[in-house]
């Protein structure tokens, strides 16, 4: 039972992780970044060939993934969603869009590296240590401590200082933020470098714990904008809540039903608190009107 | 064109601007000139291109041919950037404030645009100028009244210290009283601080009572401009030309 509690804590943290930066794109640039597990499964592949082709040490392998997953989510910014803003896309257009950019990136790792799995864990599996009876490696340590590290830096940004209170004016208003002489177009291209590289963080830091898959990004992707949607949008805290009511609920679940059910579960969890609270838990009040 | 600037120098004027959206004409063929520390009211049916004019005046519209002149200086293209710059501030239709922010946040992030030493006096002197502000500090400006709403606008626009401030239907949504108060608060901001005030407004009667002259806009073009003298006796007259 523990090990299933912690199991699911981990797998939440991840979606956590990727729902923070989903979600910081949705308030701001407000479209459904569907290409957000693009970064994720980017990431995770670089630091593969860093660490185990170039020989670089996981550190700054999982480092070189992180800046290669930003400098992604800036080429999908300056080539694809600026100049559909400018042309004034919907927001189905610009969701279109990005699901079109998710698959060509998971076809193009698929052709790079094949749909077998590869092995980015350097050493043999650690046995992990013994915590309230569950068994935890260290990986997995590190993935729930970055998660925690990156929600609460993320909202001290956002909240304490003077540039998260442009990106706050700017995801309440691209109009009036102009109107004040703030650049709309510079801050979403920050907060696309920032969220990426949350997003690939979380890949990486998922490729230590289990192995790569072309596809993994378009799981996470389903899974971290379950955890947004169930947590609320946009919400720091909304997505730690919802990345962890997700994995748990997806681990307690499998506990008992067939594994097939995994994914099931957790909509159905999307569609009971869609019924209690259409918004979300924690939703933010900011970058949610028009 | 009526003149309205009895031989004055105006603080900006326009002269035979075209200018709409992209390739798209909305205002054609607008002489106006805006002096300084005066009301001038800008009416007429919805659609008529007020919000343009502000909009043109401020760089978030494109300009196809005529001039803009600021200090008797051409204004090449306006840019909302170069416009702060050059003390005017746009006051946009319905959304002047972010409602998710606080109160102290608006003001302060307005006041960004302001060398740092500068920040708090000013912040200091809208408070005092806009009380009901200060009583409400800390709260989101989404939980502000539709007056006071109003206000933080004004006061937003009143951190920069502007020379010109474009309001876009002040009005819009408040009650009756509410409205006067609002159009008498920037009357009092023309007179009180020299600042000269551009007013779209639907409210046609309330909106001539605090202004010193007038502009009638039709299908993009004034169809009629006074001075504040004739105004009163005009009032009539214009409700009939809308
Ligand atoms: N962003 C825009 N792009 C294209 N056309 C616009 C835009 N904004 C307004 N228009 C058009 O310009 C005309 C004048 O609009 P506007 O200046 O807002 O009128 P008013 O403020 O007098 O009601 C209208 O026909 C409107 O459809
Ligand atoms: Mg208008």
């Amino acid at each position: 039972m523990m090990q299933v509690i912690a199991n699911g804590i981990v797998a939440g943290a991840g979606y956590a992780l990727f729902a923070l930066g989903f979600g910081l794109v949705h308030s701001t640039g407000r479209f459904f970044h569907m290409a957000h597990g693009g970064s994720y499964v980017v990431g995770a592949y670089l630091t593969y060939v860093l660490v185990s082709k170039v020989g670089l040490s996981s550190l700054v392998g999982g480092c070189g993934g992180v800046l290669g997953g930003a400098v992604l989510g800036a080429m999908m910014e300056i080539a694809v969603f600026r100049p559909l803003r400018r042309r004034n896309a919907s927001r189905e257009g610009m969701f279109l869009a990005a699901l079109g950019l998710m698959v060509c990136i998971q076809n193009g790792v698929s052709l790079v590296f094949g749909d077998q799995p590869v092995v980015l864990r350097t050493a043999s599996v650690e046995p992990g240590m013994l915590f309230l009876g569950a068994r935890i490696t260290n990986v997995q340590v590190c993935i729930v401590a970055t998660c925690i590290a990156a929600a609460a830096s993320a909202w001290i940004g956002l909240q304490k200082t003077n540039l998260g209170m442009r990106i706050r004016a700017v995801a309440s208003s691209h109009e009036l933020a102009t109107v004040y002489g703030l650049r709309p177009e510079a801050i979403l291209l920050l907060v696309m470098v920032c969220a990426s590289a949350l997003g690939s963080l979380a890949g990486i830091l998922s490729g230590f714990d289990t192995d790569l898959t072309p596809s993994m990004g378009f799981y996470a992707q389903l899974m971290g904008v379950a955890a947004s949607i169930v947590g609320g949008i946009g919400s720091v805290r909304g997505s730690l809540l919802g990345g962890f009511m997700v994995g748990l609920v997806q681990h307690l679940g499998v506990w008992k039903l067939p594994t097939q059910w995994q994914e099931a579960i957790v909509f159905a969890l999307v569609a009971v608190c869609l019924c209690i609270r259409a918004r979300g838990f924690l939703r933010t009040n900011w970058g949610t009107k028009d | 064109m009526t003149d309205v600037s009895d031989g004055r120098i105006p603080l900006l004027r326009t002269e035979a601007l075209w200018s709409g959206y992209g390739t798209r004409g909305v205002l054609a063929d607008v002489s106006i000139a805006i002096h300084k520390g005066e009301v001038v009211a800008v009416v007429g049916h919805n659609g008529a291109g007020k919000s343009t004019l502000l909009k043109s005046l401020f760089g978030l519209a494109t300009i196809h041919s005529g001039r803009i002149v600021l200090d008797g200086m051409l204004v090449a293209k306006p840019t909302p950037l170069n416009s702060l710059k050059a003390g005017i501030v746009y006051l946009p239709q319905r959304k002047q404030v972010f409602p998710e922010l606080s109160i102290k946040e608006n003001l302060a992030l307005v006041a960004q645009r302001l060398p740092k030493h500068d920040r708090s006096d000013r912040m200091n002197h809208v408070a005092t100028i806009f009380p009901v502000l200060r009583q409400r500090w800390n709260q989101e400006a989404g939980s502000l009244s539709g007056g006071e709403r109003q206000m933080l606008g004004l006061g937003l626009a009143m951190i920069m210290s502007p020379r010109l401030l474009l309001l876009d239907e002040p009005s819009l949504g408040l009650a009756p009283d509410l409205v006067v108060r609002v159009l008498e608060k920037a009357r009092d901001l023309a007179q009180g601080y020299g600042v000269a005030v551009v007013v779209v407004e639907h409210k046609v009667k309330k909106v001539l009572a605090i202004a010193d002259c007038a502009y009638v806009l039709r299908n993009g073009r004034v169809t009629f401009g006074s001075r504040a003298s004739d105004l009163m006796d005009e009032a009539t007259l214009l409700t009939a030309y809308l």
